[in-house]
């Protein structure tokens, strides 16, 4: 009675039960499944041939004469009668040949099964069977299995099964398996050759005008470069004088590429990037490694960071170290030396990949006057 | 009055439309340029102990103007895990010291191309792999009072030596995100090559859901890994409708061998948001049911 009480103070009825589960019901419809995955996969058959390889010599599609090796480890010590692996289309289900695939005559070049006496057949094309016509108990160590003989499928960059089992008899009773192992048949020209196909890569440069953008500044590029000088004038003292280029990569090839940044050595102690006689203008502090806000040359005796010269990119995805440096909290700049610095970078083939890079040039007060030159370097290297 | 308040407001549009253009057009301007272009960006090349064997890049000048050549050989080494190099003096791979080039200047019209020739001699007592490239480099225009540019590109040549190497890849890490709201997923694969020849590595990265049934093949580019280093080689699928748990199996091949390399990882695909929006709308048709009925049969009877 003190029951039914309660159920009616909390006015719970079958409709408002019946609704709560539907919604619920909704609810787990859609989460669930996916969430399932995790606990319901990976359920194979009880034992398992456990660290299941397969090697063959040729991955060419439709390749012939090819060997095939197989890995594993039993997981008892019954002596095994027989041994079928079949090659499918698909891990599971019903086993469809691949489409080219022939196990041919096989041989069993190879194996370190316990027994003596092997009849080795192909039950069907696709599949290879060995009989051990005296079994004997078979430790649990690694048992490597060698077909010559067998064509590859003919399909291109496809991946197939093989299911292997184990039987203590001729085919009925199980002790291993079936377990699966995946194996891949690549092009038909898949070896490595060398590139035939006229593969090419283009470096372009050009200059800038001034007035132009650079790296998140607005109008902030103060000379008009041409493709093969950077003309930064006559220099006001306390100012920094920006100059752009563009600098263009095409390759029709698979390669990737790396432009990088350096100067000529010149006859000056430490290779200074610009000289003029003695004097020279000094790279600026900031390195490829770590870049810097640019800063006023502050040196009081002569060409002693008197005068600093830099680059920087646009590019925001190097590939080496902080891929960024440049760009985050830029522009940001480095100094030059006689070895190239990262400037611009694409891992993967790119056709028409324009990237803007700066230079930069301050001097101050104690900078002798001077006709200043010096050679900017630029390399772009293909990936290997 | 009522003209003016159209007129004003379209003579400001026309205006800032003016400005914004020309404005583009100023901080787009590019000066005239120079291109080279180099075939092949890289080639490789076998060669028996104590015999000589030739190679040839060819570079044409993409450019409106004549251009002064220099070429030289230089070696290099992997730098980096992405495939870039670095020229250098100091290899343990060195070809430079082997190789003899046909021509070091020469001048290229607009639009010429000019086939410069290598000959590599292999000492008798060679073994493994060595690493050069032809370095074209556009000589540069010295001007008083300015900075020259000086513009090079490099083609790369790898050497394998006839006879015994020591080819020894393996696969350091093999990842993906591990959850992604839909594809593409990008499979990182990271290379080391403790041989001493380059390897190539190429392969495929088999995808299966749940249930083991194969979801897509994605294929692994052909990729050079120098002796010593690692690289990183990316392979992406894409275009898939995804959702759940999903196995990935690297089947890698790489050497004369053509050994075999496998690696597994395994990823989760949800489209949180859409969930999300889903789940959404379902509660506040739940939570609107009374009126929905009561609209359903004002409408409907």
């Amino acid at each position: 009675m003190n029951y039914m009480r309660i159920l009616s103070a909390r006015r719970i009825n079958l409709r408002y039960i019946r609704k709560t589960i539907l919604v619920a019901f909704l609810i787990l419809a859609l989460t669930v499944p996916p969430l399932a995955n995790f606990s319901i996969g990976n359920i194979y058959a009880a034992s398992p041939l456990t660290n299941y390889k397969i090697g063959i010599n040729n991955s060419q599609s439709g390749a012939t004469d090819v060997t095939y090796t197989f890995n594993w480890t039993t997981s008892g010590t019954n002596p095994i009668k027989q041994i079928d692996i079949q090659v499918c289309t698909t891990p599971s289900g019903t086993c469809n040949a691949p489409s080219g695939f022939s196990s041919g005559t096989p041989t069993l070049s190879a194996d370190n099964i316990a027994g003596s006496g092997r009849t080795v057949s192909a039950p069907t094309a696709n599949a290879f069977r060995v009989v051990v016509t005296t079994p004997a108990t078979q430790s649990t160590q690694s048992m490597n299995l060698t077909f010559t003989g067998v064509t590859n499928p003919t399909s291109d960059n496809t991946t197939f099964y093989t299911r292997a089992t184990t039987y203590s008899d001729t085919g009925s009773t199980i002790i291993d398996g079936p377990t699966v192992a995946a194996f891949a048949v690549l092009t038909s020209s898949s070896i490595a050759v060398t590139a035939s196909v006229d593969p090419s890569f283009t470096f372009s440069i050009a200059g800038v005008s001034s007035g132009a953008n650079f790296n998140g500044g607005s109008g902030n590029v103060d000379v008009t470069t041409t493709a093969t000088t950077i003309p930064f004038g006559t220099l006001s003292v306390g100012d920094q004088t920006i100059a752009a280029h563009d600098v263009t990569i095409s390759s029709n090839a698979l390669n990737g590429y790396q432009v990088t940044a350096s100067h000529s050595a010149g006859l000056l102690a430490g290779n200074p990037p610009l000289a003029s006689g003695s004097a020279n203008v000094d790279s600026f502090t900031g390195s490829n490694a770590s870049p810097a806000t640019w800063s006023s040359p502050n040196g009081t005796t002569a060409s002693t960071n008197t005068g600093f010269f830099g680059y920087s990119t646009e590019d925001s995805s190097l590939c080496t170290g902080t891929v960024d440096r440049f760009t985050n909290g830029g522009p940001n700049w480095a100094g030059s030396s006689t070895t190239g610095g990262e400037l611009i970078c694409n891992a993967n083939a790119v056709t028409g990949q324009t990237t803007r890079i700066g230079w930069a040039i301050e001097v101050n007060a104690y900078q002798q006057p001077g006709l200043y030159s010096g050679t900017a370097i630029l390399i772009a290297t293909p990936t290997y | 009055m009522k003209r003016l308040f159209i007129i004003v407001p379209l003579f400001a549009v026309v205006a800032l439309g003016t400005f914004f253009f020309f404005h583009q057009y100023v901080v787009t301007a590019q000066v005239a340029g120079q291109g080279l272009e180099v075939s092949p960006p890289s080639q490789e090349v076998i060669i028996d102990p104590g015999t000589t064997k030739t190679i040839k890049a060819k570079l044409t000048n993409k450019s409106d103007s004549t251009l002064p050549i220099e070429v030289r050989i230089e070696d290099f080494t992997a730098k980096g895990n992405e495939g870039q190099i670095e020229l250098t003096t100091t290899s343990d791979y060195s070809v430079s010291s082997w190789t003899d080039l046909s021509t070091n200047s020469f001048t290229l019209a607009p639009g010429e191309a000019r086939e410069v020739t290598a000959t590599i001699t292999a000492p008798s007592d060679a073994a493994g792999s060595r690493f050069g490239s032809f370095v074209f480099a556009i000589k540069a225009d010295d001007q008083p009072g300015a900075a020259s540019i000086s513009q090079q590109i490099a083609s790369l040549f790898l050497v394998k030596i006839s006879g015994p190497v020591d080819e020894k890849l393996n696969i350091i890490s093999f990842s993906a995100p591990m959850f992604s709201e839909f594809s593409p997923v990008t499979f990182a694969i990271n290379f080391g090559n403790e041989g001493n020849v380059y390897s190539k590595a190429r392969g495929l990265v088999n995808v299966t859901d749940t249930f083991g049934n194969k979801v897509a093949d994605v294929v692994v580019d052909e990729t050079n890994i120098f002796p010593g280093a690692e690289r990183i080689v990316n392979a992406t699928l894409d275009n898939q409708f995804l959702i759940g748990k999903y196995t990935a199996t690297a089947l890698i091949y790489y050497g004369e061998d053509n050994t075999n390399l496998t690696a597994t990882t395994t990823f989760f695909v949800f489209p949180l948001r859409i969930a999300a929006v889903v789940i959404a709308v379902l509660f506040v048709l739940y939570f609107l049911r009374k009126r929905l009925k009561k609209a359903g049969k004002a409408l409907f009877g």
